[in-house]
């Protein structure tokens, strides 16, 4: 079928080592893993004519000035305020750009360079809400907000803490074999259920750390991609739905769940026919959430979804492959560009050691921590062109 | 900041706006004030402050006291302070509380049990706390 995106190829993606601490700014982030992509894709900077960029601590900085930074001439550029979710919006927002005959080049890039106090700094005042009717009254940052959404999730559905320890060991599992991970050991159950407790029922390890790092990704035209060497991919859908349902925050499945038919539908295919899923993992629970809005199991029992199906590489349905943010690290912003890196890395044939076999698979988005929850989901499908 | 003596540290203060006004003198009052949507048609509570109901989209938002009765949504007891002000205070329970007028506020809960069964669904009433120089915060206290 033609597709929303006909026209537009993604051809490389890049990442930097995720560090606990760097001196980089994240200008040196966003130029290294954005080098890393064009490498990937075999294009020079030269060719590149637009710029999406998602970064918590780029202001007073901004994409303009990233340009001006890099010595990009752009014809499109896009900012990322969407949090982890605008990693999926800025590819699709590039893609359209492409495809309108814009540009033929757009790197899509995301960084940050986070440790624990930056990051708790950062999010007392996220936004008004957060500021004025959360942080003040004691809300326990991301910790506290996400633990209140695992516990509604354990007495609605009968979830355990040992289905979220089931679902951060195989993503630990995935993590050992990516060379960039932060996380190098395997997790047991033993050291999952008791860790040091953060905010109940969450204990250390269902709580990514903040930490150093990007990931970029290479959006071009198809007659830029018929120049190239390497396979391409295609965009079969991507959406995006913020504050939704409104005025709602413990709404389930939430915000994917309002998007999904349409994802599907304008993909032509339908989660049976996804070989993997990338998911923002900032907490487990989130990640079921996704597998439930994004239909890949029914509403109330991704824990039993993760009891019976193998999610690590080796397994029949492969989530987080890098081991996402919860055992590679969360960078920020670049939370939100992590699974669009390892989605296109997959399904391009550059997995090295975690490869699974693949041809299409989807990437999904979190962001925008407001008042109770997060307001921004995203999604994306995407397939290698044989 | 982390190595700054906790007693020293002030929690997050809110910034007093003309839109917020109303909440934050009548906690000071000990009175919950609310907003509801004036418009016949909807009349829903709404918190936090907006300048327009989220529901309707009306202009029209009156304030009001609320009755301070509510119920547990959802809660945890956090061990690790997010901001060096609330590094004397855990660990502590916090809590999505529902108010019985339909609005979600988001509080301590002071004297919960940190451990132990589930507070969903338990009734709570509002209290008022002192949070920092001529600043009271609405809490939430178990009933029995």
């Amino acid at each position: 079928m033609a597709g929303i995106f006909e026209g537009v190829r993604i051809v490389g993606a890049g990442q930097t080592p995720y560090a606990k601490r760097s001196p980089d700014t994240v200008q040196k982030l966003l130029y290294d893993a954005g080098s890393a992509a064009l490498r990937d894709a075999g294009l020079p900077w030269s060719r590149v004519q637009g710029l999406a960029v998602t970064s918590f601590m780029l202001p007073p900085d901004n994409v303009a000035t990233v340009a001006e930074h890099l010595g990009v001439e752009a014809r499109f550029l896009f900012q990322g305020l969407y949090g982890g979710a605008s990693g999926v919006i800025g590819m699709a927002h590039a893609a359209r750009a492409i495809r309108d005959g814009t540009c033929d080049v757009v790197v899509v890039a995301a960084a940050d360079a986070f440790d624990v106090s930056s990051h708790n700094e950062t999010l007392d005042r996220f936004n008004g809400s957060v500021r004025e009717f959360m942080s003040p009254q004691g809300f326990g940052g991301a910790n506290g907000m996400f633990a209140l959404h695992t516990r509604l999730y354990m007495e609605r559905h009968g979830a355990t803490r040992e289905d979220f320890g089931r679902f951060c060991i195989a993503l630990r599992s995935n993590a050992l074999h990516n060379p960039n991970a932060l996380f190098k050991v395997p997790l047991t159950m033993d050291a999952y259920l008791n860790a040091k407790p953060i905010a109940d029922p969450l204990r250390l390890y269902d709580c990514v750390l903040p930490c150093v790092g990007a990931d970029a990704i290479v959006l071009v035209s198809e007659r830029v991609a018929r120049e190239l060497p390497g396979p391409s991919l295609r965009i079969l859908a991507a959406e995006e739905l913020h504050n939704a349902p409104a005025n709602d925050v413990y709404a389930t499945p939430g915000g994917w769940s309002g998007f999904a038919d349409r994802l599907y539908a304008r993909a032509g295919c339908g989660p049976k026919d996804l070989h993997f899923a990338q998911l923002y993992d900032d907490y487990p629970v989130m990640c079921f959430v996704q597998l439930e809005g994004l239909g890949i199991c029914a509403p109330g029992t991704a824990h039993r979804f993760v009891r019976d199906t193998d999610i690590t590489l080796r397994g029949s349905f492969p989530v987080n492959t890098g081991g996402g943010q919860l055992s590679a690290g969360q960078a920020g912003a670049a939370g939100g560009t992590i699974g669009v890196y390892e989605g296109v890395t997959q399904l391009l044939g550059r997995a090295g050691d975690r490869q699974v076999k693949c041809q299409r698979g989807v990437v999904a988005g979190y962001g925008m921590i407001a008042y109770g929850r997060g307001l921004s989901s995203s999604a994306a499908i995407l397939e290698r062109v044989e | 900041m982390t190595t700054a003596n906790a007693a020293m540290v002030l929690k997050p203060q809110p910034r007093v706006t003309e839109l917020t006004r109303p909440y934050w003198e009548g906690a000071n009052d000990g009175r919950l004030m609310i907003q509801r949507c004036a418009s016949p048609a909807c009349g829903k509570a709404v918190f936090y402050p907006r300048v327009c109901c989220p529901y309707c989209q009306g202009a029209q938002l009156t304030w009001f006291r609320a009755s301070g009765r509510g119920s547990i949504i959802t809660h945890t007891t956090v061990r690790r302070a997010h901001h060096d002000g609330f590094n004397a205070s855990v660990p502590y329970v916090f809590a999505a509380v529902e108010i019985e007028e339909g609005a979600l506020i988001y509080a301590e809960i002071p004297g919960a049990p940190v451990e132990g069964d589930s507070l969903v669904g338990r009734p709570v009433q509002v209290d008022f706390v002192e949070h920092g120089p001529g600043r009271r915060m609405p809490v939430f206290r178990l009933q029995a």
